[in-house]
């Protein structure tokens, strides 16, 4: 019998404490994997610079953001209620500690020597100036883990090269093969390096771990957001290795099979996917199709005469789609062994019947931001699930946990750096705009 | 895995066919992919859907720690038999699944490609022009990015199994992985009710510009969010009348005159090269870049500098392996050579499973292996 959902709420990574000293999403998607699996997770924002993910302090000039917000309202703390930082920051534990002031690096080297492993997504100069490069943590802790992601990575001529999401899709070639057939090179609409990085970020982290835990040894990894993306290029680029050829742009379609891409089907914005990657599949698409007279000619025969007409295909197979239900003809294709699929919306997924029949949304009841569904990170096992039980920390939300619980620093002393401005429960910023 | 040090062995279904599991004649393009992803593996072949060849796999299980399987994605099957079949004969062991859709659910017989797994994915439906079809992408980034979340999810099992030493399964769905990298829209759709939408080369939240355009040479990527890089910006190309001109000096402007935007960059743009505008822009500290065809990477002297494109001892001269893009201290992932299809095979159920020189032949005779 597969393993059956044990009542353990400890989970695989349990007993871990990880250090996450990242902003944004590659660095907090990374540790919100091991997070998710048991791992004590603690996210550190500085009082001066929350995470640029929980957005500005308040709205004002930005109210075409107000979508990230619940009922689109910022409310009287922003930076609690965004949904990019509350996603991604979910079964962690929110630490406000200003590490460049000589207390905060106190604080922060005593959390060093009872953790495992430190994340940061910092320049490497910021990282050496805050003590948080390898060396440093090391005299804390001899087998600490150290995660360091950047855009370029440590090391090279670009390495201190300024880097977001969407530049890093550009620069790795993933940019250069997405478009439409003849026209220019097109973006994801969203910041995929970070996603990428993210979740290569994950099995770095948890690798050196691996490593740590069998040996006793601990480890630095330097991960380039760059390099990430780059990876996904393989098949292209091994291709270009092998004989110099430079993909081009195809849209949907595919050089070696047809017909491939999305059809119009009835009502607003709607299409099926549709990919036949052999004449099996297209005979049975003819079948589905009541096998109108064109679909018997030669030249649609076999891949190589359906990829040479496609444009032909196209207009033949639209005009059977655009007045069929997608959803409908998703299903009665895919019961023919036909890939077919509807282009769901964003909206459309939070209701999808394989998606909530798999439980890949979980409510949560967040103190500032109220009880949604958030999606859990892609990755199920059958015996310790991985769970989200906690969401995403308010701004600071467990300093005093952490500063009495962990370290056992004693009240006056916490009322005394609460003083200094070296720890918070309130962003202490002057005004300065965040993205 | 196999680069960081397991014993890896791949099995593949025997015959003359070098074709791995899963792929139709129309994908065998794919075959560098394939040299290039069992480096560093050992490779049997092995007809596991005979009951012979099944048995043999039992016992191959009963002696690892890991199995991985990755189905047909144009046939997908149910796999949970097989499951029961090697728990059975191995209940420490962790089974890893990748499938489109995961093993469970009313999709989980579909069959898919990448082009479909997005579409599901709700990946489809915010790239592209608006007025034009949705746009996947070319390639397989969402199979690679699930293929990294299963050794994720099979490395927790594994450390699980340090805890109480008990196996069990690891169910990867495409669809969940491409769902995972869609910048928080599902949350916004749950807060708000926003539907992320095709915005052509612009971004549809309220930034701009952050598109590529045309240059020179190329193509260029400019991500501007905030307003001191627009200044930037116009001071780098000549045009410090634009960078506090009312019509372009906030976020909201720039938007909402988008098309003016755009047609004074192109107008800048028009005699840089790439790499011009790369290193004049981060030397002002801003984020612009070159968008890379896969000849530009390898010409990239970052990427160069950092050995991401390895030689390997059976392709001498010239890069044959890419990666990993994370570099660890103290114990780095090694680039590999491989074997051919089936190399493997004597010698594995030889050690392993202590098979003599009679049976072996036998078992090659009747394309069991």
């Amino acid at each position: 019998m597969i393993p059956a959902p044990t009542s353990a709420k400890s989970g695989p990574l349990h007993g871990l404490r990880i250090l996450d000293c990242t902003h944004s999403w590659a660095g907090p998607m990374a540790t919100q994997f091991a997070a998710y699996f048991g791992a004590e997770v603690i996210h550190i924002e500085s009082p001066q610079r929350p995470d640029r993910w929980r957005g500005p302090q308040a709205l004002g000039k930005d109210a075409a953001l107000a979508y990230r917000y619940p009922d689109g309202d910022p409310g009287a703390r922003p930076i609690d209620r965004n949904g990019l930082f509350n996603e991604r920051n979910t079964n962690k534990l929110g630490l406000a500690l200003d590490i460049a002031q000589p207390r905060g690096r106190e604080v922060f080297r005593a959390l060093v020597r009872k953790s495992d492993a430190v994340v940061t997504n910092f320049g490497t100069r910021a990282i050496r100036k805050l003590g948080l490069d390898h060396a440093s943590l090391t005299a804390l802790k001899s087998d600490i883990v150290s995660l360091s992601l950047t855009g370029f990575g440590e090391t090279g001529p670009e390495a201190h090269y300024a880097a977001w999401g969407t530049t890093i899709e550009a620069l790795s070639g993933l940019s250069y093969q997405k478009g439409y057939s003849g026209g220019p090179p097109l973006l994801s609409n969203m910041a995929y390096g970070d996603p990428v990085g993210g979740i290569y970020g994950g099995i770095a982290l948890l690798t050196a771990l691996w490593h740590k835990r069998r040996t006793g040894r601990g480890q630095h990894i330097d991960l380039s957001l760059l390099e990430c993306s780059a990876t996904l290029c393989i098949d292209a680029i091994l291709e270009f290795m092998a004989d110099g050829t430079v993909r081009e742009r195809l849209g949907n379609r595919h050089p070696k099979y047809a017909p491939r891409g999305c059809f119009r089907c009835a009502g607003e914005d709607r299409w099926l996917a549709l990919s036949i990657t052999s004449d099996t599949q297209w005979t049975a698409l003819c079948g589905a199709m009541g096998n109108p007279a064109w679909t018997t000619a030669g030249r649609f025969a076999d891949a190589l005469g359906r990829v040479a007409h496609h444009d032909e295909l196209d207009q033949f197979i639209s005009q059977w789609t655009v007045t069929r239900d997608r959803d409908e003809l998703m299903y009665e294709l895919q019961a023919l062994g036909i890939a077919a699929a509807a282009t769901f919306s964003s909206l459309e997924l939070l209701g999808n019947p394989q998606l909530r029949s798999r439980e890949f949304f979980c409510m949560l009841d967040h103190p500032a931001a109220g009880m949604h569904a958030y999606p859990r990170p892609p990755l199920s096992l059958s015996r310790t699930p991985g769970r989200l039980t906690r969401p995403a920390p308010m701004f600071g939300q467990h300093t005093g946990f952490i500063l009495k619980e962990l370290l056992g620093i004693d009240e006056p002393a916490i009322a005394s750096l609460h003083e200094a401005g070296v720890v918070a429960v309130a962003p202490n910023l002057d005004g300065a705009s965040q993205a | 895995m196999a680069g960081f040090g397991a014993d890896t062995i791949a099995i593949e279904p025997p015959g003359q066919d070098d074709r791995p599991f899963g792929a139709e004649s129309a994908r065998s393009h794919d075959e560098p992919l394939t040299t290039s992803l069992m480096r560093g593996k050992r490779r049997i072949c092995l007809d596991w859907k005979n009951r012979v060849g099944l048995s043999l796999l039992l016992q191959l299980a009963a002696k690892s720690d890991v199995l991985v399987i990755s189905p047909s994605l144009e046939a997908p099957s149910d796999n949970t038999p097989l499951f029961e079949a090697l728990i059975d004969a191995n209940p420490a062991i962790i089974l890893t699944s990748i499938t489109p859709f995961g093993m469970t659910g009313p999709y989980s017989r579909f069959t898919a490609d990448d082009l479909i797994m997005n579409a599901l994915g709700g990946f489809l439906h915010g790239v592209g022009d608006p007025r034009r079809e949705p746009l996947g992408s070319r390639g397989m980034q969402s199979e690679l990015l699930a293929g990294a979340c299963a050794y994720y999810a099979t490395l927790a099992a594994l450390f699980q199994r340090l805890a109480d030493g008990q196996g069990q399964v690891v169910d990867i769905s495409v669809q969940e992985v491409v769902a995972s990298t869609l910048e928080n829209a599902l949350t916004f759709a749950a807060y708000s009710g926003w539907e992320w939408k095709r915005s052509g080369s612009r971004r549809s939240v309220a930034y701009h510009p952050v598109s590529n355009f045309r240059c020179a040479d190329g193509h260029v990527h400019i991500s501007i969010l905030d307003d001191r890089d627009w200044r930037s910006l116009c001071a780098l190309l000549d045009c410090p009348e634009y960078a506090d001109n009312p019509r372009f000096a906030t976020a909201k402007a720039r938007l909402e005159n988008a098309d003016e935007v755009d047609a004074l960059l192109t107008s800048q743009l028009a005699d840089w090269s790439r790499d011009e505008l790369y290193h004049a822009g981060q030397a002002r500290r801003l984020p612009l870049a070159p968008v890379n065809s896969v000849a530009d990477l390898l010409a990239s002297p970052q990427l160069r500098a950092r050995s991401f494109f390895r030689e390997t001892f059976d392709l001498p001269g010239r890069p044959g392996a890419i990666g990993p893009p994370f570099k660890l201290s103290d114990t780095p992932w090694v680039a590999s050579g491989g074997v051919a299809r089936g190399e493997n095979t004597r010698e594995i159920c030889s050690q392993l499973l202590g098979l003599d020189e009679t049976l072996l032949d036998e078992l090659a005779r009747r394309r069991v292996t």
